[in-house]
Order: C-alpha cells, then sequence, then structure tokens
C-alpha cells in the first residue's frame, strides 16, 4: 500500500519508540512526544509495539491507495475522514481513495496518526524516528520531515484485524490544572531550599520556544549556587536551570550531555502532558518521590494492559 | 544511596535512571574510572539496562522501569564492585591514540564571539587564538549530539561562563569555548558556548562514526579564509 502526503501541516515526522542505546555516541533518544498517544494509536491500528507512526503539529491530511485501518489519538484530535468526522482513539477503517485529515484543537499539540501494517521505511542505527538536527531518519534518511507528495510504502496483510476502542474516560489525561510530577535529583543541593519552594509555589508559562528538544518556560527565575560544572548525560524530563533562571524541561530529541545545573527531573507521565501544552497554558510542579513515579509509571503500563486484555 | 568506593555521589536522575560521579584528584582519573566502570557495565549486557552514557566524571545509568528499579540497580553495582577489585583504580591507565590536527578559520563572520571573549577575559583577540592554539587537548566526552567531542583542557586565562541565555542556532562547525571546556559543533544546533571561529572538516561520516573519540588528542591549527574554502567539506 503507498499511503502519499496531501498536506503536512505545520510539522509531520515519521517517529517511532525511539533509539535505544546510541546516546554513549551523541545520537539523542528520539521516539513520540506524547508516548501514551503514541502507544494507544498503535496499539487501535492493530499494529505491534514500536510500529512507526506519524506524529502531526498543524492539519495534514494523507490518502491510502487500497482499503486501510489506521488510527489517530493525541490531544483534543480532530479526525476527519472525507470530511466526515470520525473518532480518535479507535480503529478507523478506511478505503482506497478516502482523505483522512487529522489536526489538534489547540495548535501545537500533537496528534498521532498509526496505519496498520509492516512501514517499509529506512531504521537507521535501529529506529525510524527523524531527526532534523542530525539529518537522519524519515522517508530518505536525511532526517526531513514528511512533505505534501510524499509516499509511505506499507506492507499490508490480506486479513483485516478486529475493531479496536478505547472509552473516553480512559483516555489519557491532558489537564494542566494538575501539577506536574517532579523528582529532585541531579544538582538539587546547589539550590537553596527557598529557590525549589519558589519553584513548586510558581506558575510557569509555555512559552513559544519549544520542540523536541525541550521546553521553555517562564515564571519566577530560580537559581543555584553554582557558577561552572562539567558536562553530563541528560535523561528525558531534566529541568535545566540556565542563568536567566527559566526552566527548560528537555524532551525526546534533546542533546545527550550539557552543562547546565538541572533541579530534577518531570516525571516520565508527565513528560507526556507538557509535551501537548501549547504557549501561553500554565504549568505547576509538585514535588514526587522517585519510588512513588515508578508505581505510578507501573500503574498507567498495568492499565494498558488490563483495558487491552493482555 | 550511599557512595561507595570510586564512586563519590549517587543521585536519582527520574524515575527510570541514576547518575554515578567518580572520585579522584584529578579530572583524568575521575575520568579513567569512569570509562572502567563504562566498559564493565557495557560488558555485561545487562537486559535492564537501556543506556549508558558517560561524561567527564559522571555515568547515567538508564534501567527498564518495568524490569528493575534504582535500588536493584545500585545493589548490582555494590556488588560489582564488591567481586571486582580492579574497580578501584589508582591510575589513569587510560591510552591516548590518535591526535589529529583541526584547522580553524578564526573569527569567520557566522562564528565570532573573540570580541565578546576579549571583553569577559581581558585578552586581546590575538591573545584569545594564541591561547586556544597552545593547548593539546584531550577528548573527555563525545556526546550533546553525534560527533560533538567535549575537549581539556581551556588555558585558564581563557575561561569564561556560558552565555545568560542559550543561542537558538550555532553554525555547523563552529568552534566554541565553555569554561576549561572547547569543542566543535558537528551541525547546525543550539547552544551556549562562546564561538571563536569555524572548522571545515566534517565531524561524522555517511556511517554515522564520529572522527573525534573519547581518549584521542586534538591540536587547533589557525587557517585563512580561503584555505578555509578549500577545505571545506560541505
Amino acid at each position: 500500500m503507498k499511503v502519499s502526503v496531501e498536506k503536512n501541516g505545520l510539522l509531520s515526522l515519521i517517529i517511532d519508540s525511539g533509539r535505544q542505546g546510541k546516546q554513549h555516541q551523541g545520537f539523542c533518544q528520539s521516539g513520540p512526544m506524547d508516548e501514551d498517544a503514541y502507544w494507544w494509536a498503535n496499539y487501535l491500528a492493530g499494529n505491534q509495539e514500536g510500529t512507526p507512526c506519524i506524529e502531526i503539529i498543524g492539519c495534514a491530511e494523507f490518502v491510502c491507495d487500497t482499503n486501510a485501518q489506521v488510527a489517530a489519538t493525541g490531544r483534543s484530535v480532530v479526525c476527519l475522514v472525507n470530511n466526515q468526522s470520525v473518532s480518535p482513539f479507535e480503529t478507523i477503517f478506511v478505503k482506497a481513495g478516502d482523505r483522512v485529515s487529522i489536526d489538534s484543537e489547540h495548535m501545537g499539540s500533537k496528534a498521532y496518526l498509526a496505519i496498520h501494517g509492516r512501514w517499509q521505511v529506512p531504521s537507521p542505527l535501529g529506529s525510524a524516528c527523524t531527526v532534523l538536527r542530525e539529518g537522519i531518519g524519515g522517508l530518505e534518511n536525511k532526517g526531513a520531515p514528511l512533505g505534501v507528495g510524499d509516499t509511505i510504502n506499507i506492507e499490508t496483510p490480506t486479513i483485516q484485524s478486529a475493531h479496536r476502542a478505547l472509552a473516553p474516560k480512559h483516555w489519557p489525561r491532558y489537564d494542566l490544572s494538575q501539577p506536574l510530577a517532579l523528582i529532585l535529583g541531579y544538582q538539587e543541593e546547589k539550590f537553596s531550599s527557598s529557590e525549589k519552594g519558589r519553584l513548586f509555589l510558581s506558575e510557569y508559562t509555555v512559552t513559544t520556544n519549544i520542540n523536541r528538544m525541550g521546553y521553555r518556560l517562564s515564571g519566577s527565575p530560580i537559581h543555584s549556587n553554582m557558577t561552572k560544572m562539567r558536562s553530563e548525560a541528560i535523561h528525558i524530563g531534566a529541568m535545566q536551570i540556565p542563568p536567566d533562571g527559566q526552566p527548560i524541561v528537555m524532551m525526546r530529541d534533546r542533546q545527550t550531555l550539557g552543562g547546565y545545573p538541572k533541579l530534577g527531573s518531570v516525571s516520565l507521565l508527565d513528560v507526556n502532558r507538557l509535551a501537548q501544552a501549547v504557549p501561553g497554558e500554565t504549568v505547576t510542579f509538585m514535588s514526587q518521590h522517585y519510588d512513588d513515579a515508578r508505581a505510578a509509571f507501573l500503574l498507567n503500563w498495568q492499565k494498558r494492559l488490563r483495558l487491552t486484555g493482555e | 544511596m550511599h557512595p561507595f568506593g570510586d564512586i563519590k555521589q549517587i543521585v536519582p536522575a527520574g524515575l527510570d535512571a541514576i547518575l554515578l560521579y567518580f572520585a579522584g584528584d584529578t579530572v583524568d582519573i575521575a575520568n579513567a574510572r569512569c570509562q572502567h566502570w563504562l566498559h564493565t557495565i557495557t560488558n555485561l549486557m545487562f537486559p535492564w539496562l537501556k543506556e549508558c552514557v558517560p561524561a567527564y566524571d559522571s555515568l547515567l545509568l538508564v534501567f527498564d522501569a518495568h524490569k528493575v528499579d534504582s535500588h536493584y540497580v545500585y545493589q548490582m553495582l555494590r556488588s560489582l564492585a564488591a567481586q571486582d577489585a580492579s574497580m578501584s583504580i589508582s591510575s589513569t591507565g587510560g591510552i591516548s591514540v590518535k591526535t589529529h590536527e583541526i584547522p580553524v578559520w578564526y573569527g569567520a563572520e557566522s562564528a565570532n564571539d573573540l570580541a565578546l571573549v576579549s571583553q569577559k577575559t581581558g585578552l586581546s583577540e590575538q591573545d584569545v587564538i594564541d591561547a586556544h592554539i597552545s593547548m593539546t587537548y584531550k577528548v573527555y566526552a563525545v556526546g550533546f549530539a553525534p560527533g560533538f567531542a567535549y575537549m581539556g583542557h581551556v588555558p585558564e586565562t581563557l575561561h569564561c561562563a556560558r552565555l545568560e541565555t542559550p543561542r537558538k542556532q550555532v553554525p555547523k562547525g563552529a568552534v566554541a569555548i565553555a569554561d576549561a571546556q572547547t569543542a566543535i559543533y558537528p551541525s547546525s544546533s543550539p547552544g551556549g558556548w562562546h564561538l571563536l571561529g569555524l572548522c571545515p572538516l566534517n565531524l561524522v561520516d555517511t556511517s554515522h562514526n564520529a572522527l573525534l573519540k573519547v581518549g584521542d588528542n586534538v591540536k587547533f591549527a589557525p587557517i585563512t579564509e580561503q584555505e578555509f574554502r578549500d577545505l571545506h567539506e560541505g
């Protein structure tokens, strides 16, 4: 099957679960900005975990040249087939030539379009993820996002699989009124308790300076008593505090090493929620112990298993 | 998590990672210990280990949180240290192999913070360049971006802190300094270091191999704009 890109929105990228075990060479983790939505998209389209899919910002449109089964997920996703509204978070059976359009109500949120089958795309260093900055991944392994007129080859099985749906009450929660969990760590000892207190008591606004590398926030500045440090590895969700005191939360395409002090890490689950926030929205933080954060992570995983009957 | 042996500090890095810091009177000793732990852990190929990322004196271990937790990883490290007496390294032990001579067009228009560095250090612009080329640097870590080699040590007279706010775009090939470190940006990316000039060489080849590797030595050699254009690899 050929899937043609009719509209590519602001940014449409082929991504999968990420590039693992290459960070020591400087290749970033990559992977879906919202891992929960990505995981559900593949499940609902009948795919194996880790199958590539398209991460979309803005309004994108695709046409398959044979019948296909697809699924769209994300925050407030608007999904149309031939201009007729269809529900996200469930299998959509489309006919050859149908126009599948994906958009988000919140300008800048990420939608995920999974398409059933075996994707025939390059997998440099073990992943199909497109990283613009590294010039790696994508249809031609040059790090290019999807463009209008591109076609993706997907090998589709002859037998259709069953319809799958996720009830709305189980959709990922994108409500930002609940604080994001921050696990203190890294250089936290170099921040006084009043600086930490200020972070947990203040509201931070998501700036326009957000991308797959990191999300810059603006609000009460936080300062450490460090003047210099040696560069070290940065894991996902790390909250960097540059000298201007405005936090930067490091995301999927973050650099592997960096030298700004870090106060801690936004929990994996809440990285997904932050990834779906758009400029102008506000977030708050609460402190969470790493054991509690892991328990919440495992509960979410068990929920997936329970809901998918595994 | 209490430190032990060569490990002077252990901190959380989220719910699925810990960061180890190594003791050492010099960064070379700490770096050698880091390399030794890296190789030991990597060779054991633990099924729960997702990433093992070294830097100057630190090692990030990312584990599969479905399989283990940080307490498990900590106990595993302690038992490794107990089994392997050689985990305590007193000398540097590292062997440096290759020496690269890297051409630099100092003061290239798109990568020129010479005036700012001059102002911050009190050196003239020519003194800044002379100080930068006066040293043979060692590669301590590769990361930040593919093929980005962290090199030390920049002469103390040239030390300046990172920019207050990182730049959104640093050009490919930019030669930069921050505190005691120097590096070359292998591709265009954001960055907070001060820029001295441009290097015409590609630092990552088409098969994704990095030119500079941990332990290598690097000398910088000034070139003219014309020489830069002749050597430029695109």
